[in-house]
């Protein structure tokens, strides 16, 4: 009994020791670009409406035009392009000789951004002829195109480098041929794929059997809009970047279902209703692994996470403290299983006997189906990198040194991507080590283990945000670092090292020895 | 033993394990690959690396063979033939002909072999028949799998052996590579079917000048008994489907042309039917009939042509222009 | 965790699937008909025959001499101990004389073909579960077997290298180095694919408590060899009806233990192969350095065979117990040849194992049993 009822206790002691409340409580979006309005709430009855009111950033210097809307609510709204700015600011709310300050300990996270691509459309539509509707459109098509035409490159580089990694891991060479040094496997696969003949069984439903692969990559391609690969590269950075992510890789499970039951065949349907039981399962654990960062960071946009941690692996979220730790590698097997990759195929590979949902697909339409699964493991390398392992940021760099020199925004870029490809290589390399799971044991995996263990670290790191102090922090994301990052790193370089001492090469037929790449 | 580890225990284990095999896969990621990339990327060609003993392809030294058939009789699959004549007072051996399509590369006709040999480049000895290194000899034509080691018409002579002498024998393969060769390019049943699939296989067969010709004099006689037989055709009802006329010739139609099978690929409900409608002029299309295929065009289009009254000639180079027209 | 599932069986109609006989994961051509409700099997029936080829029936046509390719394709995957069990038989029914050159020749290439037939169980059993590479790591090692037995034979699979009354070739110049080198290449191999597959957690958690097999039941359905062992049955029968010079080597018997789950559950089916490479590959070290005081003789053939009378032959395959019984009536050809293996009696319990499995882990109980196509049907 009194196990349960100290955590209440402590809520109503942190109720208690709240601070005042200031003049000025909140302020909301605080991240604006032109044509947004922000708004300012008091604490209390404070203004007149009509009169113009003025609301200043007073760290920022900027001063934004307001209206009073209700007596405790006032609307400011960006009008001018600004440079853009950032940073802690309190908010001053002016009107007629009155001043109104928020507090100072808690000060505002400011941001005044660039232009957008909704600006850039507004330019477009001022100097030339023609409905604004449509400048808008062609901006945002470009900026799809932009995003979506290296996606069938990247997947097919992705399955061509993960032949290759099974191929040296298995002791052989994967593709070599089509290509230097088979690089071009996926453009014959592709090629091949599209030759074939578009086959759509007669007792299918036509309509949803056409839409189902549609639906998996729009569900996968609408999560680039968020992903931050640089300072400046990203599409739209959403206050809500997290929740978007979450939900609209759910539309890849929608796809799954529709796939498997428009198939009308019993094993495609079982099939898919499997793999969306997986994957609906595993959305659980890793949600709340990723709320576990959104309390750290305090905010759910993407540009917002990266840009709280640090160039240096002891500055990332992994380390940051044992919650974040653990939800790191709940997130990352959750997002394994989300994929359906190793060790969680089975939907997959009971093809064996079980065909999975995409048994009756074929052609085109089939392609897409892996296309969807390889960029996804890309996806999962790129949130994994945002999370938990500092984005693009660059250590000793900051955002006013980007500013100052553009080519640092282009090795925020490569270091990115080049994190991403850490964790795809991970991916691929569990892929080609682990057997997999039954389907009842990796149920029992996600609500015996996952879940219970997202939860405490959610919880844990609900507290360890309100209670540890910075400086005990620091010192256990270092140690963090010392311990799982160098330690098991180099314990696990070692076993690596022993395996390769202890191997004997063996060449019997002389004259043959081995063939050359 | 994961009994008594216990939950926290549970995942100690699993991630110690998994740990251990990512370790040996990433091991390996870094070590030279084991592949032999035949047929390009070897250092010296597959064949010369292969063991001495190996056994692929079997060659005979003819200048050796003493003609005893102990191989012939000793094969568990009898895969050699053999045949020998006396010319003179000579034993010779006019065809030994292996068939390494179903051979199964045992190597006891090897062992029963009587010859011993010596040959270059060889550290142990050899048989007159042996099995060489040769292994490549995947071909689309199963004939041209039969190796002749007597050129039809080339009959060799048995060797007489000096006893205890170790005759001297070409390096092994060679012989086997020429056969080979001689099998893909020379063998005459291998040649004919290669030429017969090029001009189009049963339709060249079936479209031949004097072959169409003859069945068109065939039919020509046919179709003038039919009408014969059949009243004046100028008939009072001639359009009528029970004149006899049409009837016999359609009779003629379904009995030397069509498939017999009442399929309705055709169209019609009937052979008959599609037969009738032929031989009234309301159906124009003699390539209908799918189970009679191009014979069933090439007849159909003999008779009507005979029956408008073309000389078996024209009727012939009328039906072959048909037939290829919608079977090629 | 069958017991679990079989009490709340799953509601939804019963489907007939078929496992063909063209499947991945059949260890050749098997068929199954399987009745499940799509998760839990109500049972799995094992149809057979796909791969019949009259063997049997080919011994009456053939001489005792010339039937011995044919019993490299009694089991191709380990063809060794089948030509073995044809020579032992024939020449009991015939009592002929083996040098005993031969006999240890005999018996080194038919341990080095178990390692090979092991690398083909353990790998498969790998790559059912899931696990591709280790598949392909022991493919190499049994790349590195076929090669020493192409240098010995001239042949990569279905070797015809025993004969009635010896053995075809002796070893080649350098022959015994190699497989001495290898044998040194292949004993870390070993501990390394304990590490990466066999202590593996998901792997162990697959195969443990999978399809248990008591030490009667085995008994009872007939199973042999490491199936057998496993089941906690301490039989082998190199050691308990000897043959061949195996009364002159030291080596041990494993027998399953249940150290992960229970005993003969699938992990000790896998777990008794593991340990009878290590076993093999000692045994072939003694053998090679027995052989040298050996007389250079290794073919005694016989002049005239035409043996009558009956005989039966045992040996150890890597299936386990093989049997080949002879009978002779005075021709060049046998009356009767009759080959008992052990797959076939595998075949067997799989019906009553797949009871209340799920269909993920036929697959895996098929390749725990290590049963090949061409020993069922032969």
């Amino acid at each position: 009994m009194k196990a349960r009822l100290w955590p209440l206790l402590l809520i109503v002691a942190a109720g208690c020791a709240a601070p005042e409340l200031a003049p000025i409580r909140d302020a909301r979006p605080t991240r604006l670009q032109r044509g947004e309005r922000m708004l300012v709430e008091a604490s209390a009855p404070l203004f007149d409406v009509g009169p113009p009111v003025t609301v200043t950033f007073d760290a920022l210097g900027v001063t934004l035009p307001a209206r009073a809307v209700a007596p405790d609510r006032v609307v400011a709204t960006l009008d001018e392009d600004s440079p853009p700015l950032a940073g802690a600011s309190t908010i001053t709310v002016a009107q007629g000789a009155h001043r109104w300050t928020s507090d100072a300990r808690t000060p505002f996270d400011v941001e005044l951004c660039a232009p957008a691509l909704q600006h850039l459309a507004n330019g477009w539509a001022a100097r030339l002829p023609g409905p604004a509707w449509l400048w808008w459109a062609l901006a945002l098509l470009m900026a799809a195109a932009i995003v979506a035409a290296p996606l069938p490159v990247v997947a097919g580089l992705i399955v061509v480098w993960e032949r290759k990694i099974s191929g040296y891991m298995g002791s052989r060479f994967g593709p070599n041929r089509v290509g230097p040094n088979g690089w071009l496997q996926w453009l014959a696969d592709g090629l091949k794929l599209l030759m074939k003949e578009d086959i759509v069984p007669s007792a299918a439903d036509p309509r949803l059997f056409r839409a189902a692969p549609y639906l998996a990559f729009l569900g996968l391609f609408l999560t680039f809009i968020v992903l931050p690969f640089s300072r400046y590269a990203i599409v739209a950075d959403l206050d809500v970047g997290l929740l978007f992510l979450l939900s609209v890789t759910s539309l890849v499970v929608v796809s799954i279902i529709i796939g498997g039951w428009s198939s009308n065949s019993k094993w495609a349907l079982l099939g898919g209703m499997r793999s969306a039981a997986q994957i609906v399962s595993y959305e659980l654990p890793a949600s709340v692994a990723l709320l576990t960062i959104a309390t750290l960071t305090g905010s759910l946009s993407t540009q917002r996470i990266v840009a709280a941690q640090g160039g240096w692996p002891w500055q990332w979220n992994l380390f940051h403290d044992p919650f974040t730790f653990v939800a790191f590698f709940i997130w990352f097997v959750s997002a394994l299983a989300e994929g359906n990759r190793t060790p969680f195929d089975l939907p997959e590979a009971e093809s064996e006997l079980v065909a999975g949902y995409n048994t009756e697909y074929s052609g085109f339409r089939f392609s897409l189906f892996p296309l969807v699964e390889w960029v996804n493991i890309a996806v999962i390398g790129a949130v994994g990198t945002l999370l938990f392992l500092g984005g693009w940021r660059l250590p000793f760099v900051d955002n006013a040194l980007i500013d100052a020199h553009p080519w640092l925004d282009a090795c925020g870029f490569v270091v990115f991507v080049a994190k991403d490809l850490a964790i795809v290589f991970v991916v691929i390399w569990i892929r080609w080590t682990l057997p997999r799971f039954r389907v009842d044991q990796m149920m029992s995996l996600c609500w015996k283990y996952f879940i219970p263990f997202s939860f405490v670290c959610f919880v844990g790191e609900l507290g360890w945000v309100w209670l540890m102090p910075p400086l005990a922090g620091r010192i256990v994301a270092g140690v963090l670092f010392a311990v799982f990052g160098v330690g098991f790193g180099g314990w696990f370089v070692a076993r690596v090292r022993d395996n390769a001492r202890r191997y004997h090469d063996l060449i019997l037929n002389d004259a043959l020895g081995r063939g050359d790449a | 033993m994961s009994e008594r580890r216990g939950y926290f225990g549970k995942i100690a284990v699993a991630a110690r394990t998994v740990s251990e095999g990512l370790a040996v896969t990433l091991a390996q990621f870094f070590r030279r690959p084991t592949t032999v990339q035949y047929p390009d990327r070897t250092r010296v060609p597959v064949v010369d690396s292969l063991p001495e003993r190996y056994r692929g392809f079997l060659e005979v030294d003819m200048d050796i063979c003493t003609a005893c058939k102990a191989c012939e009789r000793d094969c568990p699959i009898n895969v050699i033939a053999i045949d020998v004549e006396k010319r003179g007072n000579e034993r010779v051996m006019t065809r030994f002909d292996i068939d390494m399509g179903k051979c199964m590369y045992c190597g006891i006709c090897v062992e029963s072999c009587p010859v011993p040999a010596q040959a270059s480049g060889d550290a142990e000895p050899t048989k007159c028949i042996r099995m060489t290194r040769e292994f490549e000899g995947a071909t689309s034509e199963f004939s041209s799998l039969t190796f002749r080691f007597v050129k039809p018409g080339d009959p060799v002579a048995a060797y007489r052996p000096t006893k205890g002498a170790v005759p001297a024998t070409p390096k092994r393969g060679l012989i086997a590579r020429e056969v080979r060769r001689r099998a893909q390019s020379g063998n005459p049943l291998a040649f004919r079917w290669s030429l017969a699939q090029q001009a189009g296989g049963a339709l060249a067969e079936l479209t031949r000048q004097d072959a169409v010709l003859a069945r068109a004099e065939e039919l020509a006689g046919k179709v003038s008994a039919a009408s014969a037989n059949a009243p004046n055709a100028s008939a009072p009802n001639a359009s009528a489907p029970s004149a006899n006329a049409p009837n016999d010739f359609a009779a003629l139609i379904v009995g030397e042309g069509l498939a017999k099978t009442d399929c309705g690929k055709c169209g019609w409900p009937t052979c008959r039917a599609y037969a009738d409608a032929i031989a009234a002029g309301r159906e124009r299309a003699l390539a209908r009939c799918e189970p009679g295929g191009a014979r069933s065009t090439r007849d159909v289009t003999l008779l009507v042509q005979l029956r408008k009254g073309a000389s078996p000639a024209e009727a012939a180079a009328q039906a072959i222009a048909t037939t290829l027209r919608h079977h090629r | 965790m069958g017991e679990l599932i079989l009490a709340n069986e799953a509601t939804g109609e019963e489907m007939t699937l078929n496992m063909g006989p063209q499947h991945p994961s059949t260890h050749g051509v098997i068929r199954f008909i399987i009745k499940t409700d799509g998760e839990i099997m109500r049972e799995a029936v094992p149809d057979v025959g796909y791969l019949h080829r009259a063997i049997e029936h080919i011994a009456e046509k053939c001489t005792y001499e010339g039937f011995m390719p044919y019993t490299d394709r009694v089991d191709y995957v380990c063809a060794m101990p089948a030509n073995h069990a044809w020579a032992l038989a024939v020449e009991k029914l015939a009592g002929l004389e083996v040098p005993e050159r031969a006999e240890y020749l005999r018996v080194i290439t038919d341990e080095l073909n178990r390692i090979s037939s092991h690398c083909i169980a353990l790998g498969a059993m790998a790559m059912d579960v899931g696990a591709i590479t280790p598949f392909t790591y022991i493919l190499r090692e049994r790349e590195y077997v076929n090669e020493l037995l192409e240098m010995i034979c001239g042949a990569r699979l279905t070797y015809n290298y025993h004969r009635i009354g010896g053995v075809g070739w002796d070893m080649p110049a350098g022959w015994r180095d190699k497989v001495l080198a290898w044998c040194d290449h292949f004993a870390p191999v070993m501990d390394e694919f304990d590490r990466l597959i066999t202590n593996n957690a998901l792997f162990v958690q697959r195969l443990a408590k999978l399809a248990v097999i008591a030490a009667d039941e085995a008994i009872d359905y007939g199973l042999v060899g490491p199936n057998l062992r496993a089941a906690g049955v301490d039989f082998d029968v190199r050691r308990d009806v000897p043959y061949s010079i195996y009364p002159k080597l030291k080596f041990e018997v494993p027998v399953g233990r249940g150290l992960v789950g229970t005993v003969g559950d699938a992990w000790d089916r896998y777990w008794v192969r593991a340990q009878e490479w290590r076993q093999s590959v000692s045994m072939v070290r003694q053998c090679l350095a027995q052989i040298d005081a050996t007389a250079p003789e290794f073919w005694k053939a016989p002049k005239k065979l035409k043996p009558v009378g009956d005989a039966m032959a045992r040996v150890e395959a890597a299936r386990g117990d093989m049997s080949c019984y002879v009978v002779g009536d005075g021709g060049t050809n046998a009356y009767r040849a009759r080959f008992r293996t052990g797959s076939f009696n595998a075949m067997g319990i799989i019906r009553d194992k797949s009871r209340g499995l799920m269909v993920a882990d036929l697959v895996a109980l098929i390749a725990s049993l290590d049963v090949v196509a061409p020993e069922i049907d032969r």
